[in-house]
């Protein structure tokens, strides 16, 4: 091997130092890790607006300072708007759930079941509630501590580094450098890549980074479509019926989020509006078709997303087996509860998405 | 502003003329740019080095763009209708090739590899594409001189095709 040859094997060999240090420290840069993904979901969701502004201030600082400030002046605004809104819905929501409303739930849902069942089968359905409340204390039991141990592991992973208001600054920070350095910083890993794999590596990060920022930039307009169409939908059929349901923007805010998870998502998100039409006391008396008049809402809501939204947002279809959206629910839900459960599916869609572009580089370039 | 974090947040894409800049502006695709556009297209390249022998890209392979070489040479090689090995080009400092990749994503028609230890710049599609998206006057000067490149080697390639089957007709084309 001749000087050159050995330099640039030398150079090759350079990455391995900072991703050895990581492997071995992985208790502390694992949390940093974490944090450079969301940066680098920010800064794919922010880059084509940074780039339409540097098309009229020319300068790509100027443009990105632009985007920011206006962004998070907009944020800003949106959160002190809506967070006492929502945050009153989720506290008074939370203090309104106990032994009894459920229980009156129950007793709701009982009698809903009895006037649509036939006479024959009413005996049936009360020992089947009856046994119900046995279990009543464990569900409850089981609900509250389900709660209490998602919302620790999801501050866990952020709160490691720091506390969250400097964890978010510094997620700010990176993002804004990936979106002002972001090619510089491609440049800089692609110089390490040799020779042979420099033009398929480049290929493959190109389509990587164009399918996963349209599909993050995809997922987060379409919960936030589905979250203000259920919210419109909502008014909407309180309006036009007797039916009462409070905490909806609580409601449209789930179902928005919920929407990340493929097939599920969509019953998730309509769930809470029908058990809290059930735990309210409505001023006509309930009845069997006021649920399907808001299982059709929620219907409405995504046929609308369906039919206008998503054909707008042209997110690539990265199309999950069924099974596998299952499982990596299932399996997200067992490693970090519901929180697992909403990022299980945008991370199997990511890593998908990886895997795909990697064998089809690696087979067009002969490497396969 | 003499702070090295704010430099580089604030850093000027006017720097002085570069051994890149100085071979780029030579080359028919960048022809007309100004200081400040050759400035931005020096930024986006990726400069490599590359040792004699070494494969730059092979027949069938995806194209992604053009090289350009800054220094060495290179050999454009590929089989012939009999199906053998032949040199179709050998180029040198300030010569350009693969540059119908950066209009068409089909594969490679030639394999180029280099005869001499090269410094080479290379410049892809998706790059054209973001010029074309921010800066479309330069990104159209760009494409002009691509089209005139490819035109004048297409009538190139038809003289040579009507000298081999001794019916040349200039006055045709």
């Amino acid at each position: 091997m001749n000087p050159t040859g050995f330099a640039k094997w030398v150079q090759n060999l350079v990455w391995i130092l900072p991703l050895g240090f990581m492997i071995w420290f992985r208790e502390y840069t694992l949390p940093l890790l974490f944090m450079l993904i969301i940066a680098l979901l920010i800064s794919a969701l922010l880059k084509p607006l940074v780039n339409i502004i540097e098309m009229l201030v020319v300068k790509r600082w100027g443009s990105a300072i632009i985007v920011y400030v206006a962004v998070f002046v907009l944020a800003g605004w949106g959160i002190n708007r809506l967070w006492p809104v929502l945050a009153d819905q989720a506290v008074s929501f939370k203090e309104y759930i106990t032994m009894d409303t459920l229980a009156q739930l129950k007793l709701k849902s009982e009698t809903l079941l009895i006037g649509l069942l036939p006479q024959s089968l009413h005996v049936q359905v009360h020992e089947i509630f009856i046994s119900l409340d046995t279990m009543m204390n464990d569900i409850w039991g089981l609900l509250v501590a389900n709660i209490q141990t998602s919302l620790t592991q999801a501050g866990s992973l952020v709160l490691t580094v720091g506390s969250l208001l400097i964890s978010t600054l510094f997620i700010i920070v990176f993002s804004f450098f990936f979106v002002l350095e972001g090619n510089r910083y491609k440049k800089a890993f692609i110089r390490m890549i040799p020779n042979a794999y420099f033009e398929m590596t480049l290929h493959i990060l190109e389509k990587v980074t164009t399918s996963l920022g349209s599909y993050v930039r995809g997922q987060l307009l379409a919960a936030m479509a589905i979250g203000v169409l259920s919210i419109l939908g909502l008014f909407i059929l309180q309006a036009v019926t007797p039916i009462y349901i409070p905490y909806t923007i609580l409601i449209g805010t789930i179902a928005g989020v919920a929407n990340l998870i493929p097939f599920v998502g969509p019953v998730m998100g309509m769930i809470p509006a029908v058990v809290i039409y059930l735990l309210t006391d409505q001023t006509v008396p309930i009845e069997f078709m006021h649920i399907v008049l808001i299982i059709i809402t929620f219907g409405c809501v995504q046929l609308l997303d369906n039919i206008l939204v998503s054909p707008m947002i042209m997110s690539e279809s990265v199309g999950l087996h069924p099974l596998a959206i299952i499982l990596a629910v299932l399996l997200g839900g067992s490693i970090a509860g519901p929180v697992g459960m909403l990022f299980a599916v945008p991370i199997l869609t990511m890593v998908k998405v990886i895997f795909k572009e990697l064998i089809w580089g690696l087979k067009s370039y002969g490497y396969m | 502003m003499s702070d090295p974090f704010w430099q580089n947040i604030f850093k000027s894409d006017r720097n002085s003329d570069s051994h890149i800049r100085l071979t780029i502006q030579q080359v028919q695709i960048f022809k007309d740019l100004s200081k400040r556009e050759l400035a931005a297209i020096e930024n986006i390249l990726h400069t490599r080095k590359y040792l004699k022998g070494e494969t730059i890209f092979r027949e069938n392979t995806p194209g992604l763009g053009m090289y350009i070489i800054l220094k060495g040479e290179v050999s454009i090689i590929g089989l012939n209708s009999e199906n053998e090995q032949v040199d179709f080009a050998r180029l040198s400092d300030g010569d350009f090739f693969g540059e119908v990749s950066l209009i068409d994503e089909s594969v490679r028609s030639a394999t180029a590899i280099t005869t001499s230890e090269c410094e080479l710049a290379a410049f892809f599609r998706d790059d054209l594409m973001d010029i074309l998206t921010k800066t479309p006057k330069t990104g159209n000067k760009i494409l002009m001189n691509l089209a005139f490149v490819i035109s004048r080697r297409l009538k190139h390639t038809n003289d040579q095709l009507r000298h081999q089957s001794g019916e040349y007709h200039p006055e045709v084309l």
